[in-house]
């Protein structure tokens, strides 16, 4: 359109002055359109931190379900498991919900296998929103950033007669609304 | 009063010998000017309420996240302080905790708040003279936790 006006101009026989103004204000005009949209994609984005937020949550459960390479006694002690707990992450000194938000954010859950066998799991626990949990399983399969960020870790560590377990845990993190730009 | 308004932007265009002076000049002189301009908004946005709340924000409450009890925090905030001071927003307003989040203030609008999950019991203050918050972590909240 701004082309057609200006060999309209071109045509009608417009002096030089008058054309280079045209000029001026459609390339100057151009620049600063240019110069908003990239500032709007640059500073409109936000941080996405989820990830950040997924792995210190990962690593407060993994302080609370072992430390210094001993499993919690609440959960094994003496070699004998103790039922499973699902409220377990209850005394992690985790919490989840926020006036900020309708619904929990958060979701974390472990399990613990014998290291012997990686099959069946001996002790389950978990907190939060577990509809997240089938974002991570979509995730493994195709990632995208309007979803729950996942992460997934395992480690290994020993009960006081030295017996060693498997432990993971998987911790998700949605907080689209803050992190993402739609 | 019109004719000599135009005179006078006329004689703009002319230099002291009366000859008029080629338009090109001028619409050089005017792109460099625009080109400054938009060059310093630029420039100044970064450093803007909106995206500095976000970013103090954020990093606090990843800071809250990291925490044990017993810990204190502090975290430089020079050009929030600077951006609070111009905003006259009150340095004890300009970072706060409630509940389990963080709200950052650095102007007259609503501010930016951001939650974290780690429950504890947090107290946060300015320290004016070195232009830092100190995040004070006293001891896990006791009210759910066995």
């Amino acid at each position: 359109m701004i082309i057609t006006s200006i060999k309209m101009l071109n045509k009608i026989g417009a002096d030089r002055e008058t054309m280079a103004l045209v000029w001026l204000v459609v390339i100057l005009g151009g620049t600063t359109l240019a110069l908003f949209w990239m500032m709007n994609a640059f500073y409109g984005t936000p941080y996405d931190i989820r990830e950040l937020e997924a792995r210190l949550l990962l690593n407060k459960v993994a302080d609370c379900v072992s430390y210094s390479g001993r499993i919690n006694p609440q959960i094994i002690s003496n070699g004998v498991v103790n039922a499973a707990n699902p409220s377990f992450l209850e005394s992690c000194h985790l919490n989840f919900a926020s006036s900020e938000w309708e619904e929990e954010q958060y979701y974390s859950e472990i399990n613990i296998y014998s290291s012997l066998d990686l099959s069946k799991s001996l002790f389950f626990a978990k907190k939060g929103n577990d509809n997240f949990v089938l974002d991570c399983e979509i995730q493994i399969v195709a990632s995208s950033e309007f979803s729950s960020k996942c992460l997934e870790r395992s480690f290994n560590t020993f009960d006081d007669k030295n017996q060693e377990y498997t432990v993971k845990i998987l911790t998700a993190v949605r907080k689209l609304e803050k992190n993402v730009k739609f | 009063m019109k004719e000599d308004c135009e005179k006078r932007v006329y004689s703009l265009f002319k230099n002291k010998k009366g000859d008029e002076l080629d338009y090109d000049v001028v619409f050089i002189i005017v792109t460099v000017i625009w080109l400054v301009i938009l060059f310093l908004w630029v420039g100044n946005f970064g450093k803007g309420a909106m995206v500095l709340e976000k970013s103090y924000a954020k990093n606090i409450a990843l800071l809250i996240d990291t925490a044990q009890p017993n810990m204190l925090l502090k975290l430089k905030m020079e050009s929030a302080f600077a951006l609070a001071e111009k905003n006259k927003v009150n340095f004890n307003e300009m970072v706060t905790i409630s509940d389990n989040f963080v709200a950052v203030k650095l102007s007259q609008a609503e501010g930016y708040n951001y939650s974290f999950f780690n429950d504890v019991n947090v107290n946060i203050y300015p320290n004016t003279q070195s232009k830092e918050i100190v995040i004070s972590v006293n001891d896990y909240n006791l009210n759910k936790n066995a």
